[in-house]
């Protein structure tokens, strides 16, 4: 985390202070939680709210549509009325996404228990067709907005049991739900917040021994895994990886850190008929007799990925003690010893939301594989400037257009290490600084002779003083860093203060847990240090682009 | 006044408080000592946990003895007046409830 307690306002239409408490409980200091006042949900939404705050919205179906109220009552209702009133719902919604950073809305629910006839689930007057019919609703009005996440609420009350639904404390205090739901709602928006932030799993690193397949390679031999054909073990082993690999299609990075022989396990790869999981979907292995940690922490290392960003999965409880034990930061979850429910547990883990999927999410891994092979010609060339030059690079820069938003969001909501603030811009804030005359947006595209790294820098400028600019944003992706794409950013900052005319170029850095990687290259970059956390450039002194690559600007923006 | 059903009382309550506290900050946890006022003057719980509590006593009593024993349509005001409510005084209110 980054220090910074997020806001969050629980707007609802009922009593939400036995989740407020649970929510607190859970998320400790990272999250300020405020009620708004109850019952006022429209006018809640319809109000400005502070930068950087984000909501809850939880409302009964029957408070937003009298229609449904109605029906509820057996009264006869046309389901094209209640339709409009969840319309006009969305839509105070969509007003409050402008301006919260980050909205969160529980799906509608009634308790299942509840009994409307034999026909409550007609597609024209089923009461329980109806409210299925808007949540659909309410998802397609909302489905456009990257900030707006609609919430699968049965989840939770699925979670909690018959005792779900609370009759006493709803007559008693207008709270509908028991705080077992508050618990999993609380688990859930937590995971989700943290994911819209990008704190989520990037890497997962899996043993292979009845972990990826049944048995023990080495013993059995890969011919004897119980992988695939007519066995309920095979199976659910072959649903698994199925399942992983949907992830890795995801942007979800694969690995390997298991004790075996390396070329027996590999043949078991590459050989074996049922394996979903190939050698080029993992984008590194430790297949050996070293300690699991180790392995791990030199995959981490290499690949430049944060420790809090890997999932460890691995069936042997002694290994994944030891992981935890050294590697605090790894995500270590307690494996079900049944191996028929590796799947269904993967599935229920947090972090493993995605959100938006960018272009360059569903080709990561090759990313990766291209990054290897340019780190093994490094090994081939005595001198760093000789083998940038080999590389052949390319960067492109230019304000963000339209194309190229979701992945600049991505980069602002993800990027740790390389982020000069590590503001989270929501996705109207970004369009909105986008938008004004007095900031500048650029986007870096990165390539080189293996391949595309993509858009993976972005230059953030204010220049609303008129002596002064100030580098308000500096993002890299870890896949570029070291190879001076940082000078090049910073010579193109320096052409847009001296467009602009002005005298001086600052920089402000924000620390964080994480984001010493930028201060370290601020330190070098021969910028003079004014403060602590503070840059400056005089802009008549030249700050050169880097001559191991070559760098194209539109002529329309030069 | 039957002491050992008292003191039953008193471990069902400490078992509710325990639940509720599960759900809880640290900070706003309430003690299970047997002297903690819970309501009145100085007690720990709010009027929404009040509800909470026995909403929460209501359903373990159905558990513990198969009876339904409603709580909550009674007034606590009436019962204990403006006197402090304990976790022994309780107790003693419900020992006595289920006597009869």
């Amino acid at each position: 985390m980054d220090g910074n307690s997020i806001e969050l306002l629980l707007v609802s239409d009922h009593n939400l202070s036995n989740f407020a408490s649970v929510f607190k409980g859970i998320a400790g200091g990272r999250f300020t939680v405020m009620m708004a006042p109850l019952d006022q949900v429209v006018p809640t939404l319809h109000q400005a709210h502070p930068l950087g705050r984000h909501a809850m919205v939880w409302t009964m179906p029957e408070r937003v549509s009298s229609g449904f109220q109605q029906a509820r009552a057996f009264g006869t209702v046309e389901a094209q009325l209640v339709l409009e009133e969840v319309d006009r719902f969305a839509d105070s919604i969509r007003t409050a996404a402008t301006s919260l950073h980050t909205i969160y809305l529980p799906l509608w629910q009634i308790d299942p228990a509840e009994r409307y006839g034999n026909h409550e689930l007609h597609a024209d007057h089923g009461v329980h067709a109806l409210l299925m019919r808007m949540n659909l609703r309410l998802c397609e009005r909302v489905s456009d907005l990257s900030n707006v996440h609609v919430m699968h609420g049965q989840r939770w009350t699925q979670k909690a049991g018959p005792g779900a639904w609370s009759q006493r404390l709803w007559f008693m205090t207008k709270t509908p739900f028991s705080n077992d739901v508050y618990q999993a709602a609380a688990k859930d928006l937590l995971a989700l917040a943290d994911a819209a932030r990008g704190h989520r799993v990037k890497l997962i690193v899996l043993d292979l021994d009845d972990t990826l397949w049944g048995g023990i390679v080495g013993d059995d031999g890969w011919e004897n895994l119980r992988l695939g054909g007519h066995d309920a073990l095979g199976e659910s082993f072959v649903t698994f990886q199925r399942t992983l690999r949907s992830l890795k299609d995801r942007g979800i990075l694969l690995a390997i850190a298991s004790k075996n022989d390396h070329r027996v396990a590999l043949e078991a790869i590459n050989n074996h008929p049922e394996m979903v999981l190939k050698e080029g979907d993992f984008v590194a292995m430790r297949i050996n007799w070293q300690d699991k940690a180790g392995n791990i922490a030199e995959m981490v290392n290499e690949l430049n990925i944060g420790l809090s960003s890997v999932l460890f999965v691995d069936d042997n409880p002694v290994e994944r003690a030891r992981v935890k034990a050294f590697l605090p930061d790894v995500m270590v979850p307690d494996w079900p010893a049944n191996k028929l429910l590796y799947d269904q547990f993967i599935r229920t883990l947090p972090g493993l939301d995605t959100g938006v999927l960018s272009a360059e999410d569903t080709i990561r891994t090759r990313l990766y594989a291209e990054e290897r092979a340019r780190e093994r010609s490094k090994s081939d060339t005595s001198d760093v400037n000789t083998w940038m030059r080999s590389l052949e690079m390319r960067v492109e820069a230019g304000p963000v257009s339209e194309a190229d938003h979701v992945r600049v969001h991505q980069l602002f909501g993800k990027t740790n290490q390389f982020n000069l603030t590590t503001r989270r811009l929501s996705d109207t804030e970004l369009r909105t600084l986008r938008a004004h005359p007095d900031h500048a947006v650029w986007s870096f595209r990165v390539s080189d002779r293996f391949g595309d790294a993509g858009l993976t820098g972005v230059l953030g400028m204010d220049l609303s003083h008129p002596r002064v600019a100030v580098i308000s944003d500096m993002i890299l992706s870890c896949r570029v860093m070291g190879r001076m794409v940082e000078e090049t950013i910073l010579h193109v900052a320096h052409g847009i203060a001296k467009n602009a005319g002005r005298s001086t170029l600052v920089v402000n850095y924000q620390p964080t847990s994480k984001n010493r990687p930028i201060l370290e290259f601020l330190e070098r970059s021969g910028l003079e240090r004014s403060s602590e956390h503070q840059f400056t450039w005089d802009v008549a002194k030249d700050l050169p682009c880097p001559d191991t690559l070559h760098l194209m600007i539109p002529h329309t923006t030069r | 006044m039957n002491p050992s059903e008292n003191l039953r009382m008193e471990q069902l309550i400490r078992n509710v408080l325990d639940g509720m506290n599960a759900f809880l900050p640290a900070a706003e946890r309430i003690p299970t000592d047997p002297s903690t006022i819970l309501m009145g003057d100085g007690g720990h719980l709010d009027s929404l946990g009040i509800a909470n509590f026995i909403v929460s006593l209501e359903e373990a009593l159905e558990q513990g003895s198969g009876r339904s024993i409603p709580l909550s349509d009674q007034d606590l005001s009436d019962i204990f007046g403006a006197n402090s409510v304990t976790i022994r005084s309780f107790a003693e209110y419900l020992s006595h409830r289920l006597q009869r």
